[in-house]
């Protein structure tokens, strides 16, 4: 099913006066698509997932469930969360504690007074489906926390819904576990060919299991697009700083014309900026961006090569991240090799792999 | 060391003397109901009799079994009630949002402080109005709505503590208003009701204005008016009678703050300070 | 504004509704009607007559309704801060790790769970000047020569009071203290001790500093509770000896008694308004947030 949100804003009334949670979202989910809503924490990412589910409502804009208008505040339209047969799996699980994991899962069957044996058939077919048979007698607080994650899945699969919403759902899991359960879903969306909007502030987790990534910041959409789109061609620096496992360098750089064309000065490196990017100029200054990876210490046919001088070295394992100084620019290199300390080495960047941004 | 050992006694001392503090007048109610006198003096030699249960066990004219069923009828069904509606106020105030919705859970909390004798003469007259006088309603209503307050005020507090998740989750999977309220939050909240019920039965059953004034005989009075009106019959107060007739009433306290202690104190705590 | 669509307001409403019917009946209308009255001049036999603030006036030139006042503030000052002396021991001993918790505890709660008249016939007992505890006791120990007519003298009677008050009362302070108590980290205590402070001064530089906004909520919820005391007067003293200790809830009562309604009404009035004032001071200073809704 195809989701498509029109001018959402979300204004809360608080004591302190109002809050502007989300403004002007325009966003259109493909169908069976796996779509990852990325931001850090108070970007609006859980409130927007709320309005699609529609336990919030928006102040404004509208929303379709395919061709059904399910939201509008125009026309008053306000489709119940109960009627949009959406499922939803929580950063906590949210299971009910006072039954046992059949219960839990079977609970949504059972509103819709379902047959006792069609429920029993369909709640031991997704406990299959998910390896938990063995615990449906269990209750919530006897498991452990991979298994509350599966049972929370189980349940929401369980009434096969149109849209699948999962709200941080491995943040509570440890770093091992994590790392399965990305892949276990990653298959069962594949298999089940559901749509799914997945909210999360962990890019790693974004890059590998979006199909297309949206990136939010202050309750707004900064840039949407597939992984290799936001981390090759980051619309702005809050994408650029936001995805990558090193923050990316930026630097504020003087502009100058000669001739013909526009250069910015890097201590004296001269670096040239490109006719379709001369819009981001302002005040005789532009913002230029280097990802740590993308500087060399191998130094060949880049175009730029400069001399710099390392002060702190952090290993990252099979990695060195090098902290180093060139002029008064710092700048960070992420390197196979290592370095002594207060050295002076050579590095180098090529022109494909700069991002220009406007200076602020 | 030596310090720490002096403590240590100082601490059993004062824990016995606390104890002591808080049980004798117990202990010495016991003494006198199974006793044949009341007089300390003379009580050198105790002489254990059944006399004084018996003798009011057995003249109806004193009432005692009647003071004890209508409290329990009473305090239970205003216990229930009061509890029941206060979680569904609390659910409210705790899961929408709406105006002032914060300035009504203080104004009905104000409420619970109001002195009772302030509105004991309104609700004499009403219930003379409604002929009403001496019969359960008359008690059960005003004690529904003065223990509706402190109720709320555990409720709204466990309430709030439940995640706001288990609603959401339960509203996706299909849920009404109601039946969150039915299938997950009267479940979840179990250890809140009792809590927030049994300081509503022990407010009810403890009650003594609204009882003595609106009720006149033993088809409505309550055990606090029935202890307080016992008279003898020879003008002089048969203590051994009463004392008996207060162990007896004192049962069903003893018994729920034996078995539901936790639960008790977690109500003062929620009720006192919030959290 | 929050808007609300039309199957909320109509939840919204059914779980609101008996909580405001009950409310509003038979405490918010008996106020408004009790404020209403004391305009008036009610009494039983004679037609009722708007008089105004006739019975205010008379109420400030009335010498036994501010003897009352003066007892009734008296009882409070004494009483309150023993309890709450007596109520922070009592705490102190539940929150160490001793044996025989859960019993403590019960020992600890029966005397707050029992009706007040109740507590108020044992104490009665207690103080018989012909077969009571208090005075077999104070004769064997030799404190006193002839045994004391407790009940029947102003200063004595005042005292019988307030103990049996502290008896009554002092539990709830030690259970609203106790629950402050565990808010208390336990690193802080480790800290006093490694920088070697004893028991005393661990209580004195540590506990009671942090335990002050506690303290304090549990003063204004006894002074609340205290101010409107009338069962175990109404067993014990019935307000005497010669209205020496005569509550503003018994001085109120004894007009209802007597059919003066509106003059009744005018003392109730009063003694709401004192209570709401601190009921006002309480909820202001005690942890109530709307954040944690």
């Amino acid at each position: 099913m195809k989701v498509k949100l029109e001018n959402i804003s979300k204004t809360y009334f608080s004591l302190r006066g109002k809050v502007k949670a989300l403004s002007e979202i325009n966003l259109e989910i493909r169908d069976r698509e796996f779509l990852v809503i990325l931001g850090p924490s108070g970007c609006g990412k859980t409130t927007l997932l709320n309005l699609i589910a529609g336990i919030e409502k928006p102040s404004s804009g509208e929303i379709y469930f395919g061709e059904k208008l399910v939201f509008s505040d125009k026309k008053n339209v306000f489709v119940s969360p109960k009627e949009r047969n959406i499922a939803m799996v929580f950063q906590n699980y949210a299971l009910y504690p006072h039954m046992s994991v059949f219960e839990n899962i079977a609970f949504p069957l059972r509103i819709q007074k379902m047959d006792k044996n069609i429920i029993k058939k369909e709640v031991e077919k997704v406990a299959e489906m998910l390896n938990i048979k063995g615990l449906l007698q269990a209750r919530p607080y006897e498991l452990s926390g991979g298994e509350k994650q599966r049972v929370a899945i189980a349940r929401a699969l369980v009434r096969k819904p149109n849209l699948f919403l999962l709200d941080e759902p491995l943040s509570n899991l440890d770093a091992q576990l994590r790392l399965t359960a990305r892949t276990e879903l990653k298959t069962l969306q594949k298999n089940l060919k559901i749509t799914t909007i997945y909210v999360t502030h962990d890019q790693i987790e974004a890059m590998s299991l979006g199909e297309r990534i949206v990136v939010m910041n202050k309750g707004k959409i900064e840039q949407i697009g597939t992984p290799e789109e936001v981390y090759h061609k980051p619309e702005n620096l809050f994408v650029a700083k936001f995805i990558g496992t090193t923050p990316i360098n930026f630097f504020v750089v003087e502009v100058k014309s000669e001739q013909s064309n526009i250069y910015g000065y890097l201590g004296e490196l001269k670096i040239e900026v490109p006719e379709e990017k001369l819009h981001l100029v302002k005040d005789q200054k532009i913002g230029i961006g280097i990802r740590p990876e993308d500087i060399k210490t191998e130094v060949e046919k880049e175009d730029f090569i400069l001399t710099v001088k390392v002060n702190i070295i952090e290993s990252l394992g099979k990695e060195y991240l090098l902290h180093t100084t060139y002029k008064n620019y710092d700048i960070k290199i992420l390197t196979k090799n290592k370095f002594p300390e207060k050295s002076l080495i050579k590095a180098g960047f090529s022109k494909k792999n700069l991002y220009f941004f406007s200076p602020e | 060391m030596r310090e720490e050992k002096l403590t240590k006694v100082l601490l059993i001392i004062a824990t016995l003397l606390a104890i002591f503090f808080c049980l004798f007048p117990f202990l010495y109610m016991l003494v006198i109901s199974f006793s044949k006198s009341w007089d300390i003096f003379s009580l050198v030699k105790l002489e254990f009799t059944f006399k004084n249960y018996t003798e009011i066990l057995k003249d109806p004219g004193f009432h005692c079994m009647d003071y004890i069923k209508n409290s329990l009828i009473i305090s239970g069904i205003s216990a229930f009630i009061s509890v029941f509606v206060a979680t569904m106020g609390a659910y409210a105030i705790s899961r929408f949002q709406f105006p002032f919705r914060f300035s009504i859970l203080l104004f009905i909390l104000a409420s619970s402080m109001f002195p009772q004798i302030s509105i004991v003469g309104f609700l004499f007259k009403v219930m003379v109005k409604l002929n009403l006088i001496n019969t359960y309603p008359a008690l059960i209503l005003p004690y529904i709505s003065w223990n509706i307050p402190i109720s709320l005020w555990i409720m709204t507090s466990y309430l709030s503590s439940i995640p706001k998740d288990l609603d959401k989750s339960a509203l996706l999977d299909g849920c009404s208003w109601f039946q969150i309220f039915i299938k997950i939050i009267l479940p979840v909240a179990k250890p809140g009701i009792i809590s927030a019920g049994l300081l509503s039965f022990l407010f009810s059953f403890n009650e003594f204005l609204f009882a003595l004034l609106l009720t006149v005989d033993y088809r409505a009075r309550t055990v606090p008016v029935g202890i307080v009106m016992f008279q003898g019959l020879h003008g002089e107060l048969p203590w051994g009678s009463i004392m008996a007739f207060t162990t007896l009433s004192l049962i069903p306290v003893f018994l729920i703050v034996i078995f539901f202690q936790k639960y008790i104190i977690h109500g003062v705590i929620r009720s006192g300070l919030k959290g | 504004m929050i808007r609300l669509y039309k199957n909320e307001i109509k939840a919204l409403s059914i779980f609101l509704l008996p909580l405001f019917i009950f409310v509003i009946l038979f405490i918010f209308i008996p106020v408004i009607f009790v404020f209403i009255n004391s305009l008036f001049r009610d009494v039983t036999f004679l037609g009722k007559k708007f008089v105004f603030l006739e019975n205010y006036i008379f109420l400030a030139k009335d010498y036994a309704f501010w003897e009352s006042l003066k007892f009734t503030l008296l009882f409070i000052t004494i009483s309150v801060p023993l309890e709450i002396i007596l109520g922070l021991l009592f705490a102190v001993i539940l929150n160490e790790k001793i044996p025989y918790r859960g019993f403590i505890r019960v020992c600890i709660l029966l005397p707050w769970a029992i009706p007040a008249v109740v507590s108020a016939r044992l104490w009665e007992l207690i103080y018989s000047y012909n077969y009571g505890l208090a005075n077999f006791i104070l004769l064997k120990l030799g404190l006193i020569e002839k045994p004391v007519n407790w009940l029947e003298t102003g200063v004595s009677a005042f005292i019988s009071l307030v103990i049996a008050d502290i008896w009554k009362t002092t539990p709830f302070v030690a259970i609203i203290l106790l629950a402050g108590l565990q808010t208390i980290p336990k690193e802080i205590y480790h800290q006093a001790l490694v920088d070697r402070a004893n028991f005393l001064q661990r209580f004195f530089k540590v506990t009671l500093p942090l335990l002050k906004p506690v303290i304090i909520v549990a003063f204004l919820f006894r002074t609340i509770d205290a101010i409107r005391i009338f069962d175990l007067i109404y067993v014990l003293t019935k307000g005497g000896p010669g209205g020496a200790t005569t509550s503003l809830s018994i001085y109120a009562y004894e007009y209802y008694l007597s059919g003066d309604f509106g003059y009744a009404s005018a003392i109730s009035v009063f003694l709401f308004l004192v209570s709401l004032a601190i009921s006002i001071l309480y909820l202001k200073l005690s942890r109530f947030k709307e954040e944690t809704l």
